[in-house]
C-alpha cells in the first residue's frame, strides 16, 4: 500500500497545508512506532479473549447449578 | 465577551494520509482541543489511533484507557505505545460513512516545567450492536518542553479521504 508513507502538515502559525512523504527517518520511526502498537494490541486482545472466556465458564456453571438464562443475565 | 474558544486549524483529507501533522501550534493559548472525524483503510470494523507529541521518538508518559462497550467494558495500558491513545476509529469493513468522533483535551500544553495531562473521549458506531465509549487519560512526564507539534497517527494503515482534524485553542479569560 503506497498511501502508507504518506503524511499531510498543518502550519498553524502560517496556515499552510503540505502533503508529503515521510522521510526515511519518519518511516524508520513509524516501524517502531507500529510494532509498538502491534504489541499493545496483542496484549490487550489477550486480555478481552480471556475475559470472554472466563465469563462464558462462569454462565456455564451458572447454568449447571440450575440457573435460568433470565438469571444469570440478571447477574451481569 | 472575551473568544476563550478559537479555532487554529481545521482540514478535510481530500486523499488517504498515513498521519495529519500539526506543527508551529501557537504559544499564545491556554490549552488545546483537538476534534478528528475520521475513518481508516485498516480491515476490520476498528483501528486505534494516537498521538505523538514534539517528533518524539519514545515517549515518558503514565497512560491508562478505559473502554465502554455496549455490553461490558474494559481497560487497558498501552504501555508500549509512543504515544497517546485517542480511541478506535471505524475501518474498511464499518458500515460505509461512519466515521468516528473523538475530542481530546490537552492542559498546560505551554508549559515547559510541569507535567502535562490529557484526556480523550472517542465514540465508535459500527452499526450492528457494537457500539462503544472509550475514555483515555495520560500524563506527559517528559516534562520540560511546552507542546509545538502534534501528529495524528493510525496504528496501522491510513485516515481515508474526507476525514477532518480540527486544532482549537482555549484561553481561560
Amino acid at each position: 500500500m503506497t498511501d502508507i508513507y504518506k503524511a499531510v502538515e498543518l502550519n498553524c502559525t502560517t496556515g499552510e497545508v503540505v502533503e508529503r512523504d515521510l522521510t526515511p527517518e519518519e518511516i524508520a520511526q513509524r516501524e517502531i512506532d507500529a510494532a509498538a502498537y502491534a504489541e499493545d494490541q496483542a496484549i490487550r486482545q489477550a486480555a478481552v479473549e480471556a475475559k470472554a472466556a472466563a465469563k462464558a465458564s462462569a454462565e456455564a456453571k451458572l447454568a449447571a447449578l440450575g440457573l435460568t438464562p433470565e438469571e444469570i443475565a440478571a447477574l451481569r | 465577551m472575551p473568544n476563550t474558544y478559537n479555532l487554529i486549524k481545521s482540514h478535510t483529507l481530500s486523499s488517504t494520509q498515513s498521519s495529519v501533522i500539526f506543527s508551529s501550534i501557537p504559544q499564545t493559548y491556554d490549552d488545546l482541543i483537538l476534534h478528528c472525524s475520521a475513518r481508516t483503510n485498516t480491515s476490520g470494523n476498528w483501528q486505534g489511533i494516537y498521538l505523538k507529541f514534539n517528533g518524539e521518538s519514545s515517549l515518558t508518559a503514565n497512560k491508562a484507557t478505559l473502554l465502554i462497550y455496549s455490553s461490558g467494558s474494559g481497560s487497558a495500558g498501552f504501555t508500549n505505545l509512543n504515544g497517546c491513545f485517542v480511541g478506535d476509529f471505524t475501518a474498511a469493513s464499518s458500515p460505509s460513512n461512519y466515521f468516528t468522533g473523538s475530542e481530546t483535551y490537552l492542559s498546560n500544553y505551554r508549559s515547559s516545567n510541569t507535567y502535562k495531562t490529557f484526556s480523550s473521549n472517542s465514540i465508535v458506531m459500527n452499526g450492528s450492536n457494537n457500539s462503544f465509549l472509550e475514555s483515555g487519560v495520560l500524563s506527559w512526564t517528559s516534562g520540560g518542553s511546552a507542546l509545538t507539534s502534534l501528529e495524528v497517527i493510525p496504528g496501522a494503515n491510513s485516515f481515508v479521504q474526507n476525514s477532518t482534524f480540527s486544532l482549537y485553542g482555549i484561553s481561560y479569560s
